[in-house]
């Protein structure tokens, strides 16, 4: 693999601009491929430990993280030119929105696998993205815009951390454990009482991969919700 | 959860909402906002974990896009265990269930079929 590419032209270029070289791969595809080479030298690193770690609860997760990570830069080889960052010249805060970027395609690719639509058409041609253009640009430029939104200052409390991956932890078994990590994957802050729904399509990919029905995915969730809400309140401390 | 609210229910938006928001301090979840991603890059940088054996750029160029995951189903014993409980409760038994009965039915018959 390589982790660096010191004999190519474009090392001094800016993400930004690595990125302009990529979009324009109709014209010139030898200096799209070197920007990319760049590209990747720079992420790479970053990106596969996310994705590693954002993968590991999921079964076969290092192949997982390693093909997402495929995926992950072939579409912004291919979307190059939809990335954006307005007025921003702070390379630090560019490199920000890149990974941000990067992380929300992934986000995206990891959701679609459990789009059987997608899986039934898309993955299995020859030129799998082609239908998706518009759709996944508008996509990744909302991600970039959310991602750069500041929210409000959050502390991190280590002690609930941990009871949070013990109470995970209490879940009995591998198959509940990922789809209570897949219903994360799809969950929709401030959603309310609805929050517990997965959408439709993919109660339908988990029931047919466990062999079971849409309601079991449903009680699935249901029961693992309520072993982690019973473990927080035997263990932490509560509003009297 | 500051400070935790047990009276909340685990269905409760709030609850789920809170419970989410430390995933993502646990990396177990996709960063929102770029003070979570911040929170996630440290996180990742703490790990140093090692990405070698990840594909290189010209492998990525030179293969296009992979199909992701590769789905083996199991057999599910708790559709069982649901028919029993919505028996004992004397609930109605779901749609997608009866579905589900006869397919693995017919399955089983299919299968039975080969082996005599």
């Amino acid at each position: 693999m390589s982790t660096g590419t010191p004999s190519n032209p474009l090392t001094g270029y800016t993400d930004q601009e690595l990125l302009e070289w990529m979009a324009m791969k109709d014209d010139d595809l030898e200096t799209a491929h070197a920007a990319f080479r760049e590209f990747h030298a720079r992420f790479h690193k970053v990106i596969g430990g996310a994705l590693f770690t954002l993968c590991q609860e999921y079964a076969n997760n290092k192949q997982l993280a390693k093909d997402l990570f495929n995926n992950t830069f072939m579409n912004a080889y291919k979307y190059a030119g939809s990335f954006s960052v307005g007025m921003e010249t702070d390379p630090s805060v560019i490199r920000k929105l890149v990974i941000g970027w990067l992380l929300e395609i992934a986000r995206t690719e990891l959701r679609g696998m459990f789009d059987d639509k997608r899986k039934k058409t898309d993955l299995r041609l020859l030129h799998p993205r082609e239908t998706d253009t518009e759709v996944e640009q508008e996509v990744y430029q909302s991600a970039m815009i959310t991602n750069a939104r500041a929210s409000p200052k959050d502390p991190i409390d280590a002690d609930r951390l941990e009871k949070i991956k013990k109470a995970i932890g209490l879940i009995p078994k591998d198959r509940d454990r990922e789809i209570f990590e897949i219903y994360w994957l799809h969950y929709i802050p401030g959603t309310g009482g609805k929050a517990k729904k997965l959408p439709d399509k993919v109660s339908q990919m988990l029931a047919d991969k466990y062999n079971t029905t849409k309601d079991n995915v449903r009680q699935i969730v249901s029961r693992c919700m309520k072993l982690v809400k019973q473990y927080l309140d035997e263990n932490i401390k509560k509003i009297s | 959860m500051f400070p935790y609210n047990d009276k909340l229910n685990e269905d409760d938006g709030a609850f789920q909402d809170d419970l989410y928001r430390y995933l993502k301090q646990m990396g177990r979840a996709f960063p929102d906002t770029m003070e979570e991603l911040d929170h996630f890059l440290h996180l990742i940088d703490q790990k140093n974990i090692i990405t070698n054996d990840f594909p290189s750029a010209d492998e990525i160029l030179g293969r296009g896009f992979v199909e992701l995951g590769d789905f083996n189903p199991s057999t599910d014993e708790e559709i069982e265990e649901n028919l029993a409980q919505a028996a004992r409760e004397g609930g109605e038994i779901p749609s997608d269930v009866i579905e589900q009965m006869n397919k693995d039915r017919k399955k089983s018959e299919e299968e039975g079929d080969q082996d005599e």
